[in-house]
């Protein structure tokens, strides 16, 4: 019998089995019931599970550790979380749990960020809790992550249910309500018991293709709930791979179509880096020496990455006007948004024949008139299409239709390409620095494999174009196509949780910076040593939003009052706002300072510290030598010195 | 003074602006582009991304221009570098600093009008006549038609105007 408590206490068997074992050994059943009530609860320790069920297991304890053990089996390793009495029901339960790992975040915007930079760069769902009061503020992050489908979860705390709905301490009417356009799913828990089911479904669907951020409110009465017995469903339970196929005779549709085209020109967007299907749609393009472009991607690149940069066939960004190739006839976009109609004639004429390929269901066909819609996994698409057109035609077919299409896309990039590298020459020793020659630098430093993680304006793409981002090159985690901004740095923080052996560099406007508390990501990088480096393209601008406003020509561009964009005065010393931080940084002013800097912060990650520069670039365009802004001095208006 | 909008800006909203084209100059309240070797260039490389009227609202000197077309090129205008010294010497030439910034033909007085580069005086005196009789000019080609002028003759020299 001792032996027998003794594994009970260990948690090496489970009730059942204890009173089992005690009525095998001579005990009655209600004397091994008796027995067991007097013992600590396994739960204590964290653990009453049933073995026996290959979906599910049983657990007893209270509403934090049911959360905890269905994260644990929804597969999270780092728990991020910002400051909230809420929260401390789960930090409870991770105090017996190290493999689920807290991470601090102290502005609530950064949990979301670093929750969607750890996903994009894991692959996986990530989770984010915080405090009720502090859900408004998250949610321009929330919109980010949903604008970009990321597959979040996202939870809350709220007050106790006995409480609710009396606009008493931190209640507020409506707990869903706030996120309800920013989340794929929502829900405000309101049975202990139900923890784990309702988690499970919020992996579930935020996971599902096309993703998104699911959001959890648990009331706090839900969360210290004592002695909840419930079932935690297994890993593996809840994943719904979306390997959608296309019906066959649609695929064959689409192959006829794609051999019959005189002028073909295929759109790479988001789905193809979702569902790792870049080998696919290379192949596809390759078959039939198809132009390509990154449809929805204004420079080509935005979000991800989902067509090789340094591919012959790649042509950057879709415009309606393009070069080449000139008068297409069908459009085959491959799991991208189609480009935005605009508000004046379409960006794909009505002629075109398009071919909408993507998962969400929802969005095709709403913008213009198709061809064909297919909703499906573009990696399915792609292989079964090559397979199609490989059984349609001969390969002396398959060479007359790709005819010289390589060529005269690889010259015509070419020449682009050369006559960008002319350009950028042109204000090479330029101070304040261009930003190509900013991250030309910078790219010169970086290992060939690095992470990229932008949130750039207008100017990102003359900063992109600096590098080469494909398979076994670097990879991009770029502004979200939401574009609220506050988000870079604390998505960096986040890739490089995922990717602890990847040079991670994050590149960020200082207008961007100063939103949503980016700075303080800084304290999360110096206290859990998350070695990134963080380039501040500082204009003392904003000047994405002086451009638009002054090219409507109003008052302000017509008395050149910047009123609402110029960010001197004061002059932000980011050096010394990171070292505030204990992060390390520099201030870099010249083209011959650049790479000296990137290589000493290069050694400092490869100490294990986070380091940042502040790199002085020029503004651009109209009013880009303005420095004035509206005066207001509260210390001169004061008709008492206090 | 008057202000003119950035031509990089513009530029920067690739997809916005380009959406907004139904005419081969990107504006249907915009006259057709003067006449010159380098016009076909602006029109092909220039309206791949943005519509022209950044470029009637500018005044550059050619290293001014030249400055501007590297910078889009930076952003991904598609412009072969043997293109760049055409294209600046015709927009130096029709959109230098010397050149007046354009008028509302439906509001200039006769003595605005006077002062354009290259319109006669009876083509002023024309364009006050149709203007009475028309009440206002909606497009270019209105008051093409109402002038009698062929269409590069009327591009030559009435490209100043604008028709809001």
């Amino acid at each position: 019998m001792r032996e027998l408590v003794r594994s009970y206490l260990r948690n090496e068997v489970t009730r059942r089995g204890f009173i089992n074992g005690m009525v095998q050994s001579g005990f009655s059943l209600m004397a091994a019931d008796s027995i067991l009530a007097s013992l600590p609860r396994a739960s204590a320790q964290g653990q009453s599970s049933e073995e026996t069920n290959p979906f599910t297991r049983q657990f007893r304890g209270t509403g934090g550790e049911l959360l905890a053990e269905q994260l644990r089996d929804a597969g999270v390793e780092y728990v991020f979380i910002g400051n909230g009495t809420g929260v401390s029901p789960l930090c409870d339960a991770l105090v017996d749990r190290p493999d689920l790992k807290p991470v601090l975040a102290v502005h609530e915007p950064l949990c979301v960020a670093m929750a969607d930079g750890y996903s994009r760069a894991s692959e996986k769902p990530a989770f984010t809790m915080f405090s009720r009061v502090a859900v408004p503020a998250a949610s321009s992050n929330m919109y980010n992550a949903m604008k970009d489908r990321s597959r979040l979860v996202v939870a809350s705390d709220h007050i106790e249910s006995l409480a609710s709905g009396r606009d008493s301490h931190e209640d507020y009417d409506d707990t869903l309500e706030p996120v309800k356009q920013f989340s794929k799913w929502r829900w405000n828990v309101d049975s202990p018991g139900r923890i784990p089911e309702w988690t499970m479904k919020a992996f579930k669907l935020a996971a599902t293709p096309p993703g998104g951020p699911t959001f959890l409110t648990f009331p706090r009465d839900m969360l210290v709930a004592h002695d909840v017995e419930a079932e935690i469903f297994r890993a593996g339970t809840f994943d719904v791979p979306m390997t959608v196929r296309a019906d066959a005779a649609v695929i064959e549709k689409m192959a006829r179509a794609v051999i019959e085209a005189k002028s073909l020109l295929m759109l790479a967007g988001t789905d193809v880096w979702r569902f790792d299907a870049v080998a696919q749609v290379v192949e596809l393009a390759e078959l039939l020496a198809i132009p390509t472009t990154s449809g929805e991607e204004r420079e080509g690149f935005r979000v991800s990455c989902n067509f090789p940069t340094n591919h012959p066939l790649f042509l950057g960004g879709y415009s309606p006007h393009m070069r080449y190739p000139r008068n297409v006839d069908l459009v085959l976009n491959m799991g991208g948004k189609l480009p935005d109609p605009g508000t004046g004639s379409p960006r794909i004429a009505r002629s075109v024949k398009i071919i909408d390929v993507r998962i969400e269901a929802s969005d095709i066909g709403t913008d213009y008139p198709l061809y064909m819609g297919v909703a499906a996994d573009v990696k399915e698409v792609a292989q079964d299409l090559v397979a199609a057109i490989k059984s349609m035609v001969t390969p002396e077919r398959l060479k007359e239709i790709r005819g010289n299409r390589l060529e005269a896309t690889r010259q015509f990039v070419a020449r682009l390409e050369q006559g960008r590298l002319q350009a950028m020459k042109a204000d090479w020793d330029k101070v304040p620095l261009t930003w190509e020659r900013l991250t030309s630098g910078v790219n010169q430093v970086l290992e060939r494999d690095a992470y990229i993680v932008t949130e750039f304006g207008t100017e990102g793409p003359k900063a992109l174009k600096c590098f080469t981002f494909a398979p076994g090159e670097k990879t991009l985690v770029g502004r979200t196509s939401g574009a609220a901004l506050g988000w870079g740095v604390g998505a960096a923080t986040g890739v490089k949780i995922a990717q602890p052996d990847k040079q991670v560099v994050c590149l960020q406007g200082d207008g961007g910076f100063l939103f949503n508390g980016q700075p303080m990501a800084m304290w999360t990088m110096a206290r859990y040593q998350i070695p990134v480096i963080t380039v501040i393209y500082n204009n003392r601008s904003y000047n994405e939003t002086r451009e638009r406003a002054f090219a409507e020509e109003g008052r302000q561009a017509q008395t050149n009052k910047d009123m609402l964009s110029y960010l001197g005065d004061p002059d932000v010393n980011f050096v010394q706002m990171a070292a505030a931080f204990n992060v390390p940084g520099e201030q870099v002013t010249a083209p011959d300072q650049i790479e000296p800097a990137m290589k000493r912060a290069v050694r400092a990650i490869e100490e294990g510290k986070p380091y940042l520069i502040d790199a002085l670039v020029g503004r651009t365009g109209h009013g880009a030598d303005l420095a004035w802004y509206p005066k207001l001095s509260i210390a001169e208006m004061r008709k008492r010195k206090v | 003074m008057r202000r003119v909008a950035s031509l990089a800006f513009f530029l920067c909203l690739l997809v916005a602006a380009a959406a907004q084209q139904p005419a081969p100059n990107g504006s249907r309240s915009l006259p057709p582009m003067p006449p010159g070797e380098g016009r076909d260039l602006v029109q092909t490389d220039c309206l791949g991304c943005h519509n022209l009227s950044m470029i009637f609202q500018n005044r550059k000197t050619q290293a001014g221009w030249t400055k501007e077309i590297n910078d889009m090129i930076q952003r991904g205008a598609a412009v072969f570098p043997e293109e760049i010294e055409p294209i600046t010497v015709y927009l130096s030439k029709n959109f230098g600093p010397d050149v007046p910034p354009a008028i509302n033909v439906n509001t200039a007085s006769r003595a605005e009008l006077k002062k354009l580069p290259g319109v006669k005086a009876e083509m002023v005196e024309g364009i006050l006549a149709a203007r009475a009789k028309a009440g206002a000019f909606k497009s270019s080609e209105e008051l093409r038609r109402a002038l009698g002028l062929d269409k590069d003759e009327f591009a030559k020299d009435f490209y100043l105007l604008k028709y809001d």
